[in-house]
């Protein structure tokens, strides 16, 4: 079957990428919501820019859309995309990295249901697959949003940071945001070379200064 | 032991509907997984599982679940509609996707058909839709037999564990 992926560029999304190409899925595109509303709660949002560098890195087509991140207008953009996606592509599946999040899921099974597409979430409910995620990716700590995470750990390797043990280990809770620089299914790796911190308050974010795409 | 029957066509949608419950029956014994397709395998008790709502092949194996009328069984979601057409009881086409309110509390529905007057079974748990109050957990009058219109891994897994540590568990 041809799925596209709703891809945010985090872990969990680019992790569903290569659970689906292993269980024999052509991934035919990525799907990036570019969100005005940064506490967006269907929308992933640090780094989104850098997504298309990923597609690039992993030689997958990438849709972008934009939204205002409100929910009224999230799932209508959504579908548009989906449509897009269906009609570009000819993909009959979407797949999606909610794990624990009814929100999320519930809207990804709505836009799907509603342009007639499969919607597949095969790491819902799946707590321990932060470990398989650090073994097979490059992960960095894009964003923080929440006590008593520090400002030292934005760019940080995931695998590197000791997470506090009220700090949820997958981020489920938007505790932090993560970027992947690099996975097995990437033909090429992505390198930062520079980047700035934003941070205020336990909340904060990379702001990438500069980077390449290397070979592997 | 443990019965697990997927009624998913998609190996993709195993990981969402399958996979959770496996890892909740682990911890009752030993779990085997087994298609909608496959013939039914001898065990303590089954739970025939959910899959995508766009996803409907398994009502062309109703039939192959007939030999679980007098066993212990939790269907859900697909499982429950399989469950409700062995026992003859008129599936009507209403859809909900999300989370509703019902008599324990919230729970997280995916259907496309659901039993609106049950009368071989007994309504444990009813919730309320903008078309109306439905029975969404019930058990069958005379056998062992339950199932859920909701997902009771996402918020309610203590229906799950119940029933395995009712049927399954201490046995091998």
């Amino acid at each position: 079957m041809r799925v596209a992926v709703a891809f945010s560029g985090g872990k969990d999304s680019t992790y569903v990428i290569k659970v689906a190409k292993d269980l024999g899925y052509d991934v035919a595109c990525l799907i990036t919501a570019v969100s005005e509303n940064r506490y967006s709660y269907l929308f992933h949002t640090p780094l989104i820019s850098m997504t298309k560098v990923q597609a690039d890195a992993m030689e997958i087509p990438l849709i972008t859309f934009r939204t205002k991140g409100e929910k009224e207008s999230e799932l209508a953009d959504l579908k548009t995309a989906l449509k897009r996606a269906k009609d570009e592509f000819g993909v009959q599946g979407l797949v999606t990295g909610a794990m624990r999040s009814t929100y999320q899921a519930t809207n990804f099974e709505k836009a799907c249901d509603n342009v007639g597409l499969w919607c597949f979430n095969p790491i819902w409910l799946n707590d321990d697959v932060v470990e398989d995620e650090m073994k097979e990716m490059d992960i960095i700590i894009a964003a923080v949003a929440g006590y008593p995470l520090k400002e030292d750990v934005l760019g940080m390797r995931l695998k590197d940071v000791s997470l506090p043990k009220e700090i949820n280990k997958v981020g489920e809770g938007g505790e932090f945001e993560t970027f992947v620089l690099d996975a097995p299914f990437f033909k090429k790796r992505i390198v930062i070379d520079e980047f700035d911190r934003e941070y205020k308050n336990y909340s904060g974010r990379i702001i990438v200064k500069k980077f390449r795409i290397v070979e592997k | 032991m443990i019965s697990i029957i997927s009624t998913c066509s998609e190996r993709l949608s195993e990981k969402e509907f399958v996979d959770p419950l496996v890892r909740i029956a682990k911890k009752f014994g030993p779990v085997k997984v087994t298609s909608y397709k496959d013939d039914i395998i001898k065990a303590d008790a089954y739970i025939i599982s959910g899959t995508v709502l766009a996803d409907f092949d398994y009502e062309n194996y109703v039939e192959n679940f007939s030999d679980l009328k007098k066993e212990n069984v939790l269907g859900i979601c697909a499982g429950y509609q399989i469950l409700m057409s062995l026992f003859g009881e008129r599936l009507s086409e209403k859809k909900y996707i999300g989370v509703a309110q019902t008599d324990i509390g919230k729970a997280y529905f995916l259907f496309s058909k659901i039993v609106e007057r049950p009368t071989n079974f007994t309504t444990l748990v009813a919730a309320e839709f903008p078309f109306g109050k439905i029975p969404v957990y019930v058990k069958h009058k005379s056998h062992n037999i339950f199932a859920t219109a909701f997902h009771p891994e996402v918020y309610n897994v203590e229906i799950i564990e119940d029933f395995l540590r009712r049927y399954a568990e201490g046995r091998i």
